[in-house]
């Protein structure tokens, strides 16, 4: 078994584990409902919500623009050892798209009520593509070390 | 890795490799001395922390705040770890103690972060064993680290 195979399959694992987490914090915090993700945002005086100012919005957004990026990178580049196609360039530039959008839009929603919606729909994509990711590494990792075995 | 360590200027290469390591090093203290000051190292600190003690009017903190801890520490620590076992693979050792250090590693991470939840449940047993993987983790890590910082600076690489 080629540990280098293996060191991919268990850093997919680890970012299976990133995912997770990040889609708890997402329904914590946003949910799939417009009123939901709005009251993030604009606050709620009756549930004590506060009302989010453009750098508490930064503090939480600045670090995941190049935490996740580089995630997507590390687990993209993976597909470097395995037959290239054209798929994964699609997949690979709409992760990043949706990456950029997901992160930019509550920005938009301070100031803009009505796009709310938005957040929901590239979560999900961005999300998708993310579980895209992991399964097909996992999968090309464990087909390299069942044939080296 | 692979392709730049065998590049004519690989002693640029390696020397970047040991300033990375020696980095890696510097995150890895900086991260047990963060545990300990924070209260989240000893397991008498983090029961406290996580579960809350009545006797002295301590309230545990909620499963979000608890997830929020362990995305950002799995993100750290699954670049700490890509980090250097990619550069381990490039080791003059056998597979076997690659592969061996790697999984043990691996394992590790993920009962240190299910530890971080179950300590809720059960803060007995699981504040041990989360102080137990911890400390397993980063002696391993800090170890395979500096055996990197080693075997580049003698060029016992492949």
């Amino acid at each position: 078994m080629k540990p280098a195979f293996l060191l991919v399959l268990m850093f997919a694992l680890l970012f299976l584990g990133e995912l997770l987490t990040a889609v708890y914090l997402y329904l914590d915090r946003y949910g799939f409902s417009v009123q939901k993700i709005n009251q993030y945002i604009h606050g709620n005086p009756e549930m004590f919500i506060q009302k989010k100012s453009f750098t508490g919005l930064l503090e939480i957004h600045l670090p995941h623009f190049i935490a996740v990026s580089v995630m997507f990178f590390v687990i993209y580049h993976f597909f470097y050892f395995f037959p290239v196609k054209k798929l994964y360039f699609i997949a690979a530039g709409i992760t990043f798209v949706f990456i950029f959008l997901n992160f930019a839009i509550p920005f938009v929603i301070l100031t803009n009520e009505n796009v709310a919606f938005t957040k929901i729909f590239t979560f999900l994509i961005f999300i998708g593509a993310s579980v895209f990711a992991f399964v097909l590494s996992a999968l090309f990792t464990l087909r390299k070390i069942y044939q080296k075995c | 890795m692979r392709y730049v360590v065998q590049h004519r200027k690989a002693s640029y290469i390696k020397f970047l490799v040991v300033m990375l390591s020696i980095f890696v090093q510097g995150f890895l203290t900086l991260f047990v001395v963060n545990k300990l000051l924070s209260g989240e190292f000893f397991p008498e600190d983090i029961k406290n922390l996580v579960a809350g003690n009545p006797d002295i009017f301590l309230e545990g903190i909620e499963t979000g705040q608890i997830v929020e801890k362990v995305h950002i520490e799995l993100f750290l620590l699954s670049v700490v770890f890509l980090t250097v076992f990619s550069i381990n693979l490039r080791l003059n050792i056998k597979d076997s103690h690659k592969i061996t250090l790697s999984i043990f590693s691996f394992l590790n991470i993920w009962v240190y972060v299910l530890s971080f939840f179950l300590i809720k449940l059960y803060p007995a047993v699981f504040s041990n064993i989360y102080t137990i993987s911890l400390s397993l983790l980063l002696t391993v890590i800090s170890a395979v680290n500096l055996m990197n910082i080693i075997f580049f600076t003698a060029g016992k690489i492949k």
